[in-house]
């Protein structure tokens, strides 16, 4: 993953490209063509008045290319205030089996699943969730690779978003502390009980999003005093 | 669709206030609040939230008056409602002491709920009287100690039931009840009752009848069995008892379930301890040895009397009839033993046997007030001797010896009239802290045996000059100013001030005996007669020494430390541990500290008015 210096990537133009070039090869009335034919929100604004959108999938496994989204949850962080009234979650019908060393993870069984939305219509309500918002995520690489192949799937093409990674703000903030840092912890677990955020024991996409929202709450205070300013624009990743 | 948002839920319904909603709002609740997370240092509340009620998830706040000092601290589950209205000079400060996480309830919605939930809406009240007195209906009440027989079943269980199935073999079955030391051992398939085995089944079913002790239970137990269910009556079980010729009665509850299994003996000692038997016992004693069994009986009748949820004063007058009449059986005892008193004479006794609101677990402090004719060189031996035998046994009985020395032993607290009168003179004309100290223990005096008109002399004398001497009255204030209340409870600590934070709220310190000193500052300067606390306060606020809502508020303060000092005991006495006034905060429910943190501001509002209406100087 390119470790860069992000604050003076022109993440506006590149964005404004790659959505272009997406739009052209969607249908229009599409809720991706909505999509990329709404604003993206404003990156120059201070974090205390960002809009985020905090998201994260179960899946099937790892594999975006081959494994399929499970379910997904969301949370919407208006600053600092993680609203509840914006949480949802939904159930996502895969239509292939549900591999057992996934299925003890995320505790979603094949009958649970098979009540769930099919694909298409869960990625329209994430797409909507999305609109104008800036999508946060843990080790967002994950979240937006799931989301781009199964735009591609559905509508035939992938969205351009700005995305805010907590797992490399945390590591960010290792290097600029110069702390060394092992793998584990840069885990969600891990660094919320580096800020004293309590423990969730579900593992469930809405909880872990929320807990993701929590925990970047706390870097962003990490970051910058009460005071100061911090554009959303400096906690971009570029993936 | 359905958020799920039980983690969150799951949480709320932990804090007391909101514990008191029905499921559907709790399960609506998630979704009107928002999260919020600070780290130390940072405002609060944060300058750009809307008002409205903060709930702390995790981490912690310290809320501090103007002046700096430590108002409380609120943990996990405390709340912070932060008000629209100007109205309330809220100068107090408040820090982020920890990295914490909050969920606010907007005031909005948080209005809505108050309008919709009386019981949610009555946690917030204004007044802390209120809420007291909405505590002390809930801690159980109605019970009074006629009503022995009328005690639930489940009141009278005093362990958890001990259980085998049917299939294990005899051998091991005894193995587990001679471990378990029971008599009866309940044997349970797929979680439901199907039999009993008793030490009788053992003996003549299993020994006597040649059976293998490698044979299943199954085959000696008893398999029709008489229940009782855990509401019933300790009356009813007592007629099953009789009515099947059995001894021992499993009981379950409607659904089926198991709750434990009730002896006649359990019956026994429910009914053995009632006041009335443990006073006619005393009275009867032969002897000392009589005197003390019924001592050692006190602890029990105790936490019988919380187990049928008996309220402070009844249950404070069932342990005070039986330590009077052992008292007064002590110093017939002591005539039989050693003559006929020379003179007449009074026993008196101080504290919180004199104020009528003792417990089992209290010290003795007494005293010896002899007819104007007492001679020392004559009669001086016999008094010795007659408070040694009366204070020994009573020693014997449990009340163990005053570590200060306020017993009738004591030379200095066994004299003539004249000579009471000239000690209360000097307490009360040249007042020095310690001796102030002393002396009010001595305002709580109360004839337990022998001539009572000898202390009504004394009273005439004492009580009027007391009443007069304003200087007396200001070191009382200050003596009773002396404890400050705690500020109430940080996670697992009871949080006295800023620097001390305790393991244990000890309710005698910090409650009973701040109130018995301020009921008693009361009396004493309005000349009143009064000696029970409650007492002392009501007849204060009719003489106009005190507002009605204050002398109620300490009252019902003074109620919720008593009863929840006698539960703390009666599950001493359950667990067999020696007794104490020290409750751990981890044994309080939310409710019970947040009642406690208001008894706590009750008497501490009233210390801060005593402070100014008594004139009492320097600061604490």
């Amino acid at each position: 993953m390119a470790r860069l210096r992000l604050s003076w990537f022109p993440h506006g133009t590149w964005l404004a490209m790659r959505r272009r070039y997406h739009r052209r090869r969607v249908a229009d009335e599409s809720p991706l063509a909505h999509f990329l034919d709404s604003p993206v929100a404003d990156l120059d604004a201070d974090w205390r008045e960002g809009q985020f959108l905090v998201l994260d999938f179960e899946t099937t496994g790892l594999d975006p290319g081959q494994d399929r989204l499970l379910s997904v949850g969301w949370v919407v962080m208006r600053g600092p205030t993680i609203d509840l009234a914006t949480a949802e979650h939904e159930l996502i019908n895969p239509m292939i089996g549900i591999p057992e060393q996934s299925a003890v993870i995320h505790c979603i069984t094949d009958d649970a699943a098979a009540e769930g939305l099919p694909e298409r219509e869960a990625l329209g309500l994430v797409l909507e969730a999305l609109t104008g918002r800036i999508l946060v995520a843990h080790n967002a690489r994950f979240e937006i690779a799931f989301l781009n192949a199964a735009c591609r799937r559905h509508f035939g093409a992938g969205l351009a978003i700005p995305v805010i990674d907590t797992l490399q703000l945390a590591r960010q903030g290792f290097e600029r502390r110069h702390l060394h840092h092992g793998p584990g912890e840069l885990r969600l677990d891990a660094l919320r009980g580096r800020y004293h955020l309590p423990r969730y024991h579900a593992h469930h996409a809405l909880i872990d999003a929320l807990a993701t929202a929590e925990l970047h709450s706390a870097l962003c205070q990490d970051r910058v005093s009460p005071k100061g300013r911090l554009s959303v624009r400096r906690l971009l990743s570029v993936l | 669709m359905a958020a799920e948002l039980w983690e969150i839920r799951d949480f709320i319904a932990e804090v007391p206030a909101f514990a008191e909603l029905p499921a559907a709002a709790l399960d609506a609740l998630p979704r009107r609040l928002t999260v919020r997370y600070l780290r130390r240092g940072r405002p609060f509340p944060p300058p750009d939230a809307e008002p409205g009620l903060w709930i702390v998830r995790s981490g912690a706040l310290a809320v501090r008056e103007p002046d700096g000092r430590l108002r409380e601290k609120l943990g996990e589950t405390d709340l912070y409602l932060e008000s629209d209205e100007a109205d309330e000079q809220k100068p107090d400060t408040v820090a982020v002491v920890e990295d914490s996480l909050f969920y606010q309830l907007p005031l909005p919605a948080f209005e809505e709920l108050v309008e919709a939930h009386p019981a949610f809406a009555w946690r917030f009240e204004r007044t802390r009287r209120q809420r007291l007195e909405r505590a002390l209906s809930e801690l159980g009440q109605g019970g009074r100690p006629e009503s022995l027989m009328a005690a639930s079943v489940e009141s009278l269980l005093r362990r958890e039931p001990i259980t085998a199935t049917p299939d294990t073999p005899i051998r091991q079955g005894a193995e587990i009840m001679t471990e378990a030391q029971v008599s009866a051992l309940l044997l349970l398939e797929d979680g439901q009752l199907v039999g009993l085995v008793t030490d009788r089944d053992l003996r003549r079913r299993c020994i006597a009848a040649g059976v293998s002790v490698e044979a299943p239970l199954r085959e000696i137990m008893t398999e029709t069995l008489i229940t009782v269910a855990p509401t019933a009556s300790a009356f009813e079980a007592s007629l099953l008892f009789s009515r099947h010729n059995i001894h021992h009665l499993p009981v379950v509850a409607d659904d089926g379930a198991l709750v434990g299994i009730l002896s006649t003996s359990d019956l026994l000692r429910h009914q053995g301890t009632h006041s009335i038997h443990l006073v006619r016992d005393a009275m009867a004693a032969p002897d000392v040895e009589a005197i003390a069994r019924v001592g050692s009986r006190l602890p029990d009748l105790e936490a019988q009397l919380v187990a049928i949820g008996a309220e402070a004063e009844p249950l404070g007058e069932a342990m005070v009839t039986v330590t009077d009449a052992m008292t007064r059986r002590l110093t017939e005892l002591a005539e039989q033993a050693l003559g006929l008193a020379p003179i007449a004479w009074a026993w008196a006794a101080l504290g919180s046997q004199g104020r009528r609101e003792q417990t089992a677990f209290t010290d003795q402090d007494n005293a010896l007030i002899l007819d104007d004719a007492f001679e020392p060189g004559q009669h001086g031996d016999w008094f010795e001797r007659f408070a040694r035998f009366v204070t020994d046994g009573l020693a014997a009985a449990g009340l163990e010896p005053c570590p200060g020395g306020t017993m009738a032993t004591t030379p200095d607290w066994r004299q003539p009239v004249a000579g009471w009168q000239a000690q209360f003179r000097d307490w009360i004309e040249q007042p020095e802290p310690h001796s102030v100290m002393l002396a009010t223990n001595f305002f709580d005096m109360r004839v337990v045996a022998g001539r009572e008109s000898l202390l009504d002399l004394l009273w005439d004398k004492v009580r009027p000059a007391a009443r007069e001497n304003t200087i007396f009255q200001r070191r009382l204030a200050n003596n009773a100013l002396a404890i400050r209340m705690p500020l109430g409870f940080f996670r697992r600590l009871v949080v006295v001030n800023d620097e001390q934070h305790d393991e244990r709220l000890d309710l005698k310190r910090y409650g009973l005996m701040p109130i018995a000193d301020l009921a008693r500052l009361h009396a004493v300067s309005l000349g009143l007669p009064e000696l029970h606390t409650v007492r002392r306060l009501e007849a204060a606020a009719r003489a106009g020494g005190m507002s009605d809502q204050a002398a109620a508020g300490l009252a019902d303060a003074w109620r919720l430390f008593y009863v929840l000092r006698a539960r703390h005991q009666a599950r001493q006495v359950r667990r067999g541990e020696p007794l104490d006034n020290r409750l751990d905060p981890e044994q309080l429910s939310g409710l019970e500290r947040d009642h406690l943190r208001d008894a706590f501001r009750v008497v501490d509002d009233h210390q801060r008015w005593v402070r100014t209406h008594f004139d009492v100087s320097g600061t604490r």
